[in-house]
């Protein structure tokens, strides 16, 4: 997911770069559509004032050709110029409007075309107009000397008036009579003529012809010229690049807008992209630090534990001190006594020392066996191993043992329920019950009684051990199951403060529970309350 | 993670956006705007600029002028045929130099061709840059090819450094064609007696000259020869009132040629048969002989010509004389001195 995220970033920057270039290539240059603008403009000028010309040619005010030869080319220049749309107009917008110029140039080289024919038939013609008045009305002069001459002074003055008449006011209905005029004028019928002068009438008429020609061809090239649609065209290309203008300005605003959403689309992509990482590390952190606590609260149930442990070590150490002490002084001294004396000591005094040697290593093994058991349930090593039991019979051995060591004690014991065929871990409830029942013998006075009750409660087992001795204080039952606690009450007895630790830890491991009830100086009561389901059922058959 | 390898990209790609704007071109034949206008309706006349001083591209067309690389065989320059104390011509009827056949046509002058607005006799280029192509390619002058001129050009050291000095781009055909229309555009030459007659020193033009120049007005030359360059900017057919060719024929001085058609030669109209762009008249006491086929050796014989086959008059001697003394009148300056001495041509 991390890297189809990424991938998608590196696209979107890269259509983000793509869309700002394209954005870039066809944003509006503002300056270049100014530029552009006023070559338009300049080009519908240059084209206006070309047309003044020719209006100004045809009303004959043209002396000199320069101004059309220059406005001529400053329209090529001009149209030149407006032939490079700016970059801004897409490619076919600017196809079209070279096209556009395309087709004024055409125009603009029929206009030149024109225009060349008339800048000579117009030189022709005013070089005509200048001669022929003054060489008509001279040879009418000339002629009406003459005595003979009259009608043809008449004729000659009616052939100048026509031609006149036709220039100023190309009445086309002369054409035909000032034709036949001048045949008659050319025709030599007039002997009595000087050689001069009918040179002059020729001369006369061909200027005449030339005059009769070119007038109407001067007319036809500026009408002409006039009829082109030059303007028209010009006025196209305007409106063409405005309409392309504004195509282009919309693409170039959409261009911006997808610029715009694409740098949005990247900025949120790019943000979630953080903000996913942000998260991503801070559960790494959240996750990091819960297990840094637990780390250091395991430190810390670890230091308790060490400290624990090193008090148990100590409360060891100086127990079995002094516990071992005791036994091991007796040993000591029962063998002492048995080197010294023992070949002179009657049998039965040997054997009273050699017991006695004998009970103190049973004491110091139990106590060891406890410790180990201890440590074996501090270690977690402890666990159940369910048996069938028939527990009526294992609580009156118990009970019968415990008799013979403590003789001056009364024991009351008492089964109740179906108890022959239980499932249970008998090595369990042997410490439970050993250590609750020696204890109630040890912490109580010759000729108390002790009640040892077993009954069945629903699935348990309830045990009951209730004596009559010195009790234990409030202050004392809060740390009961301590190891190598012990009572302040409990004076000689010997103890290593383990036998009810073994019990609570007994019991644990059988998921049962333990109650005390004790007054100080009149006794204790110990309720155990373990599962023990029936080993007819379902447990026997696990077992076998 | 790339993204700079992607930035560089995007710079790259806008910066080639910005780079590829056209380079602004150089105009070579601006048009030239007088600023007072001169021309009246019975003046129609302006005097020529003053101050047309070229730039360093003027001094490499120059060089390239007075080259005999630009000849195929390096005998010739474009002097060689453009004499400049010849009037900017070769004073001889038509082109012919020993190693090449005889020329078709007279050689123009290279003078005021700014005022123009064709070039050749026929008006064949429009441009003075196409133009360039005309005596360099032609086989009877210079017999070149661009690509032999830009290869011997490129040759040589001391033209790489000078292109360029002028152009950022060196020596390229299109820069050739520049400099020489440069060098070209700057041969004009000013305060000829006219030109300062018009300013308003009346006393530039003798009384002949006034004449002449009444003349020429109330004559109708100024129908054809007018503008500021007394002429150059209409085509005209030789022979409006006459028959010019079959009259040079009848008088010996040749038969038609192929260069007679004229303006034909270009646009294959007959109406454009015999006929030529009017030649200017400045300098023309310079430039003799005259006419395209340079048939005629003295101005006085070309005004009685125009008289009779343009105007359709028979001008008598005085008329003639007075005319070509204002012809005279439009001789102008070179480098500070007249073009050539009033007596030198143009005399029969
Ligand atoms: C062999 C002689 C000869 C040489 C060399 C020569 N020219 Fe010319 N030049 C002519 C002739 C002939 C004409 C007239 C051509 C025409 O009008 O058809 C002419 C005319 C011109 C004109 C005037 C055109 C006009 O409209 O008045 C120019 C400009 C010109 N030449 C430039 C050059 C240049 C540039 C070179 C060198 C590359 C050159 N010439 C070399 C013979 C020559
Ligand atoms: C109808 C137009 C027209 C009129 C009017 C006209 N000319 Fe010309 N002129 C021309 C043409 C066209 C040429 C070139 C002829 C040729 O080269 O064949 C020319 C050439 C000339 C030349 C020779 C220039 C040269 O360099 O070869 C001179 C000088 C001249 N004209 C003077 C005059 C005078 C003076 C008048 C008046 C008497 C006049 N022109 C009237 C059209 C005209």
């Amino acid at each position: 997911m991390f890297s189809a995220l990424r991938i998608s970033c590196l696209a979107l920057l890269g259509a983000f770069i793509l869309a700002v270039w394209y954005s870039l290539s066809t944003s509006i240059d503002t300056g270049l559509d100014q530029r552009y603008r006023q070559e338009l403009r300049s080009l519908q000028v240059s084209d206006t004032s070309l047309n003044n010309d020719l209006l100004a040619a045809r009303a004959g005010l043209v002396n000199h050709y320069d101004d059309l030869v220059r406005r001529i080319a400053t329209l090529r220049q001009e149209s030149r110029q407006v032939s490079k749309p700016p970059a801004f107009i897409s490619g076919a917008g600017r196809a079209e409007i070279r096209e556009g110029v395309r087709a004024y140039e055409r125009v603009l080289s029929q206009e030149e075309e024109l225009i060349e024919s008339f800048k000579f038939d117009h030189a022709v013609l005013r070089n005509s107009l200048r001669f022929f008045p003054g060489q008509a009305l001279a040879l009418v002069d000339r002629i009406s000397a003459h005595a003979e001459g009259q009608e043809l002074a008449a004729r000659v003055s009616s052939f100048y008036s026509d031609v006149l008449h036709y220039y100023l006011f190309s009445e086309t209905s002369l054409i035909e009579k000032v034709e036949s005029q001048r045949v008659a004028l050319t025709t030599p019928a007039y002997p009595w003529l000087a050689p001069d002068e009918a040179k002059a009438i020729d001369l006369l008429t061909r200027h005449a012809r030339v005059i009769m020609r070119r007038k109407p061809q001067v007319d036809r090239s500026i009408s002409r010229l006039l009829d082109l649609p030059s303007a028209e065209l010009v006025r196209k290309l305007s409106e063409l690049y405005a309409r392309h203008y504004d195509s282009a300005e919309r693409s170039a605003s959409r261009a911006y807008l997808l610029t715009w959403l694409l740098a949005l689309a990247s900025v949120l992509v790019v943000a979630a992209w953080i903000i996913l990482r942000l998260r991503r590390s801070a559960r790494d952190l959240s996750r990091a630090s819960a297990e840094l606590e637990q780390a250091l609260a395991s430190l810390g149930i670890e230091k308790e534990k060490h400290k624990e442990l090193a008090e148990l070590k100590s409360r060891f150490v100086s127990m079995t001190s002094h516990e071992f002490r005791t036994p091991l002084s007796v040993v000591l001294s029962s063998a002492e006594l048995l080197q010294e004396y023992g070949g002179r000591w009657p049998e039965d005094k040997r054997q009273t020392h050699l017991l006695r040697v004998q009970n103190a290593a049973k004491y110091m093994k139990q106590m060891l066996d406890e410790v180990l058991l201890i440590g074996r349930v501090e270690a977690g090593k402890l666990e159940a191993h369910p048996q069938p039991v028939d527990l009526t019979e294992f609580c009156s051995d118990l009970v019968d043992t415990l008799r013979l060591q403590f003789k001056e004690h009364r024991v009351v014991y008492s089964a109740d329920g179906e108890l022959s065929s239980l499932l249970i871990d008998q090595q369990l409830i042997m410490h439970i019950l050993d250590n609750l029942l020696s204890n109630a013998f040890k912490y109580s006075g010759p000729e108390t009684t002790i009640y040892f009750d077993v009954t069945r409660d629903a699935g348990d087992i309830v045990f009951s051990v209730h004596d009559e001795g010195i009790g234990i204080s409030e202050q004392d039952q809060e740390r009961l199951f301590d190891t190598f606690h012990r009572g302040d009450n409990v004076g000689d007895a010997p103890g290593t403060g383990l036998g009810l630790a073994v019990v609570k830890r007994s019991v644990d491991v059988l998921q049962g529970s333990i109650s005390v009830e004790s007054t100080l100086g009149e006794g204790s009561t110990f309720v155990v309350r373990v599962p023990a389901p029936s080993a007819d059922g379902q447990g026997l058959r696990d077992s076998a | 993670m790339g993204v700079g390898r992607w930035l560089v990209l995007a710079c790259a790609l806008v910066a080639c956006r910005f780079s590829d704007r056209d380079r602004p071109q150089e105009e070579v034949a601006p048009i030239y705007r007088p600023s007072p206008s001169f021309a009246t309706v019975d003046n129609p006349f302006e005097p020529l600029p003053q101050n047309m001083a070229g730039g360093p591209a003027t001094e490499l067309g120059r060089k390239l002028y007075a080259d005999t690389i630009m000849s195929v065989d390096g005998s010739l320059t474009c002097f060689s045929c453009h004499d400049m104390r010849k009037g900017g011509t070769d004073g001889l009827p038509k082109a012919s130099v020993a190693s090449r056949q005889n020329g078709q046509i007279n050689t123009g002058t290279i003078f005021n061709l700014a005022f123009n607005f064709r070039f050749n006799w026929n008006g064949q280029f429009v441009t003075l840059l196409d133009h360039v192509n005309g005596p360099l390619t032609g086989k009877n002058i210079m017999g070149m090819s661009w690509s032999e001129l830009l290869r011997r050009v490129k040759s040589s050291d001391e033209y790489q450094r000078l292109f360029a000095k002028v152009y950022p781009d060196g020596v390229t055909i299109e820069n050739i064609r520049h400099a020489v229309t440069a060098f070209q555009l700057s041969l004009v030459t000013p305060n000829a007696p006219f030109d300062r007659y018009l300013r308003g020193q009346t006393q530039a033009l003798d009384a002949q000259q006034h004449e002449g120049y009444h003349l020429f007005k109330s004559l109708g030359c100024v129908s054809c020869h007018q503008g500021i360059n007394v002429g150059g900017n209409l085509f005209a057919k030789i022979g409006v009132m006459g028959e010019y060719f079959a009259d040079r024929q009848r008088e010996g001085r040749g038969p038609l040629t192929e260069a007679d058609y004229g303006r034909f030669l270009v646009t294959h109209n007959l109406l454009h048969r015999y006929v030529f762009r009017v030649p200017s008249l400045r300098n023309v006491a310079c430039t003799a002989p005259y006419f395209h086929d340079g048939s005629l050796e003295s101005l006085e014989e070309v005004v009685v010509a125009m008289g009779r086959y343009q105007l359709g008059r028979e001008l008598n001697d005085a008329e003639v004389l007075a005319l070509v003394a204002f012809l005279r009148s439009l001789t102008g300056e070179h480098e500070g001195r007249p073009l050539c001495s009033p007596d030198e041509q143009g005399h029969s």
